[in-house]
C-alpha cells in the first residue's frame, strides 16, 4: 500500500525509493537469515551444553557435569529438567543438602514433573525429613498415581519410619507399574535387606542390574548383603564394581575400604579410607572406620586423633564417644574413659548400644579381657 | 523384685501405655496398642513354631496370622506350651502377646512362664508373669536388671501357660510377637550412629 502510494506521487522518487527499498528488503532478509543462523547456532549450542552435561552425568563425572550446567544462561538453568539434573549430580556426590536445594526448586517450578522425583525422595530420606517426604509423596500421588516415581516416594516415607514391610509393598507397586525402572528394583532389594531376607534382596538387586548394568546402587546393595553374610571377597568385588561406576562417591570408597578391612588387608583399607576422607571432608563415615581400623592395629593415639577430627564435623555422635571410651580404657586413662562413656550414654544410643556402653563403664576398672566379649 | 499392691496396679493401668510397658513384675493387664520402640524389630518370622496341643482349626498358625479374631486353643493338660526355635542364636528383648479376657474368659492365661535355652533339653526359666483380666497386648520384657542382661542370647524360646483365669483348663492366645534389637545399618560396626551428620552418610540408597 505504502509503496503504491509513493509510486503514484512521484515516479523518480519512486524509482529511487524502490531501489532503496529493494536494498532494504535484501538487507532485511539477510539480517533475518543471519538472525536465524545465530538463533540456530545458539540453540544448537544450548543443546550441546545440555547434552554435554547429561553425558558427564551419565558417566558419573558429576563435578564436571555441574560446571557445564553452570555455564547455562539463567533462564535455561532455572528449568525443571536442568535443576533436577543438578540435584541428581549433587546426590551422586553425596551432598544431600545441595541436592535438596535444587530438587526443591525444580519441584516448585514444575510440580508435575515426575522424572527424578524418586531420587528427590531418597534425598529427603537421607536428610531424615519425614514431614517433607510424606508431603512430597502425597503430591506425586495426586499428580500421577500410576507413576513408579510416586510409589518410590511413598515407599521411602515408610522406610524412614522403619516400617519396612509397607515400604516393600510400595516399592513392589512401583516395579509393577514399570519394570524398566532399575531404581524401584533396588529399593525393593534395600527393604528385603532391612528385613534380613537376603535371598530376595539379592534377587531384586540382580533384577535391577538386568535393567541397567551401570546402576551402581544395586552393586552396592549386593556388596552390603555379602558383607553381612561375611562373604568378604564377594563384598569387595561388588563394592569395587560400584566404585568403578561412580568413582567420586566417598561412601562407596568407604564401603570398599570396609570390605578390605574385613579381608585383613588393612593397609589397602586405610589407603581407601584416606582417599574417602580426602575426597569429601564432610563425610564422617571414613573417619570413624579409619579409627576402627587403627584400633584394630593398636595404634590408639592415631585413632584418637582421627576421632578428634570426626568430632569437628559430628560433635553430637554417641558412637564416637563410645569408641573414644574404649580407646582410653585401652590406654589405661580411666577417668577419660568413664567421661567418654558417660557422654555417649547422654547422646541416647539405641538399647543395644546402651547395654554395651553401660557394662563397659561398670567394668572400666577391671582388666581388659572382660571388655572384649561384649563387642558385637 | 517386689510385688506392687493391687491398688497401685489399678492406678497404673488407668493411664494408657504404662500397664503394658511396665517391667514384668506385678500383674499385667494389656494395652490396646502394640507399642514397640523403633530400635527393635519382630524377628520370629523365620523361626519354627510349635505348640504342645491344639484344637483342630485353632493351631499354631492362628498365633502368627496378624489377626486378633483368630486364636490358638490348647487341647490337653497344663502347662500349655508354645515353642519357638530360631535358625541361629538370636538376641531377644521383648515378647508381646495378645489376649482378651472379655472374649475368652476362663480361657485367658493368668500365669505365664518364659523359658530359653539351646533346645528342649536345657530350657531355663527366665521370667514368670501374672496377668490380671488382660485385654489387649501384654508386653513381657526379657531384660534383667543388670545392663549386661538387656537381651537374652538364645536358640529357643518357650512360652508356657501355667494357669488360666477362673481355673480354666485350656487356653486361648490370639497373637505372639517376639522382638530383638535391629542390626546396625552399617555392617560390622560396633556402635550405631546417632547424629544426623553420620546417619546421612552411613548408607547409600
Amino acid at each position: 500500500m505504502w509503496t503504491d502510494n509513493i509510486a503514484a506521487t512521484s515516479s523518480s522518487l519512486s524509482i529511487a525509493e524502490g531501489r532503496y527499498f529493494e536494498q532494504d528488503k535484501a538487507e532485511r532478509t539477510l539480517s533475518q537469515d543471519s538472525k536465524m543462523a545465530t538463533g540456530i547456532k545458539e540453540l544448537l549450542g544450548l543443546l550441546r551444553t545440555l547434552g554435554e552435561g547429561y553425558r558427564l552425568s551419565c558417566l558419573f563425572k558429576c563435578q564436571e557435569a555441574l560446571e557445564i550446567y553452570r555455564k547455562l544462561p539463567e533462564p535455561q538453568f532455572n528449568t525443571g529438567w536442568v535443576l533436577c539434573q543438578v540435584g541428581k549430580a549433587y546426590f551422586e556426590l553425596v551432598d544431600y543438602l545441595e541436592a535438596d536445594h535444587f530438587f526443591e526448586f525444580a519441584h516448585r517450578l514444575s510440580p508435575c514433573t515426575l522424572e527424578g522425583m524418586d531420587i528427590y525422595s531418597t534425598v529427603l530420606y537421607h536428610l531424615n525429613e519425614e514431614m517433607r517426604l510424606s508431603y512430597l509423596a502425597q503430591e506425586l500421588i495426586s499428580v500421577d498415581r500410576l507413576s513408579p516415581q510416586a510409589w518410590c516416594a511413598v515407599g521411602n516415607c515408610f522406610a524412614l519410619r522403619k516400617d519396612h514391610e509397607t515400604a516393600l509393598k510400595n516399592f513392589q507397586r512401583a516395579v509393577q507399574l514399570d519394570s524398566r525402572v532399575a531404581y524401584a528394583h533396588t529399593l525393593c532389594g534395600h527393604e528385603y535387606s532391612a528385613l534380613e531376607d537376603y535371598e530376595n534382596s539379592v534377587k531384586f538387586y540382580r533384577c535391577a542390574l538386568q535393567v541397567d548394568e551401570r546402576h551402581y546402587n544395586a552393586w552396592y546393595g549386593l556388596g552390603v548383603v555379602y558383607l553381612r553374610q561375611e562373604k568378604f571377597e564377594f563384598a569387595e568385588h561388588h563394592f569395587r564394581r560400584a566404585f568403578q561406576i561412580n568413582p567420586r562417591s566417598s561412601v562407596l570408597m568407604c564401603y570398599l575400604g570396609m570390605a578390605l578391612h574385613a579381608l585383613k588387608r588393612d593397609e589397602d583399607a586405610l589407603e581407601m579410607m584416606e582417599k574417602a576422607i580426602f575426597s569429601d571432608k564432610k563425610n564422617p563415615l571414613p573417619k570413624y572406620q579409619k579409627a576402627l581400623i587403627l584400633v584394630g592395629l593398636q595404634k590408639y593415639q592415631e585413632a584418637l586423633d582421627e576421632l578428634e577430627r570426626l568430632r569437628e564435623i559430628a560433635p553430637h555422635e554417641s558412637s564416637m564417644y563410645a569408641l573414644m571410651g574404649k580407646i582410653y580404657k585401652q590406654l589405661n586413662i580411666l577417668d577419660k574413659a568413664v567421661f567418654c562413656f558417660g557422654v555417649a550414654l547422654d547422646l541416647k544410643p539405641p538399647a543395644a548400644d546402651l547395654a554395651i556402653i553401660k557394662s563397659a563403664m561398670e567394668k572400666v576398672h577391671l582388666p581388659d579381657e572382660l571388655m572384649e566379649d561384649d563387642d558385637l | 523384685k517386689s510385688m506392687e499392691s493391687d491398688g497401685e496396679e489399678e492406678a497404673a493401668a488407668a493411664t494408657p501405655g504404662t500397664a503394658g510397658a511396665a517391667p514384668a513384675a506385678g500383674r499385667l493387664k494389656g494395652c490396646p496398642e502394640l507399642s514397640v520402640e523403633g530400635d527393635m524389630r519382630e524377628m520370629a518370622k523365620t523361626a519354627a513354631w510349635s505348640v504342645s496341643s491344639c484344637k483342630p482349626g485353632n493351631g499354631v498358625a492362628s498365633l502368627r496370622d496378624d489377626s486378633l479374631d483368630t486364636y490358638w486353643q490348647s487341647d490337653g493338660a497344663q502347662p500349655h506350651l508354645v515353642n519357638i526355635q530360631f535358625q541361629k542364636k538370636v538376641q531377644l528383648q521383648l515378647v508381646v502377646l495378645y489376649v482378651d479376657f472379655k472374649l475368652d474368659e476362663s480361657y485367658t492365661p493368668s500365669k505365664i512362664s518364659i523359658r530359653a535355652g539351646d533346645g528342649f533339653h536345657n530350657l531355663k526359666e527366665i521370667k514368670t508373669v501374672d496377668l490380671l483380666k488382660p485385654v489387649g497386648w501384654v508386653h513381657i520384657s526379657l531384660s534383667g536388671t543388670d545392663p549386661r542382661e538387656t537381651f537374652i542370647h538364645t536358640f529357643m524360646l518357650q512360652i508356657a501357660v501355667l494357669a488360666n483365669h477362673l481355673n480354666g483348663r485350656d487356653t486361648h492366645v490370639r497373637q505372639i510377637k517376639i522382638y530383638g534389637p535391629r542390626p546396625n545399618p552399617v555392617p560390622h560396626q560396633p556402635f550405631h550412629f546417632t547424629s544426623r551428620e553420620c546417619i546421612m552418610y552411613s548408607t547409600i540408597r
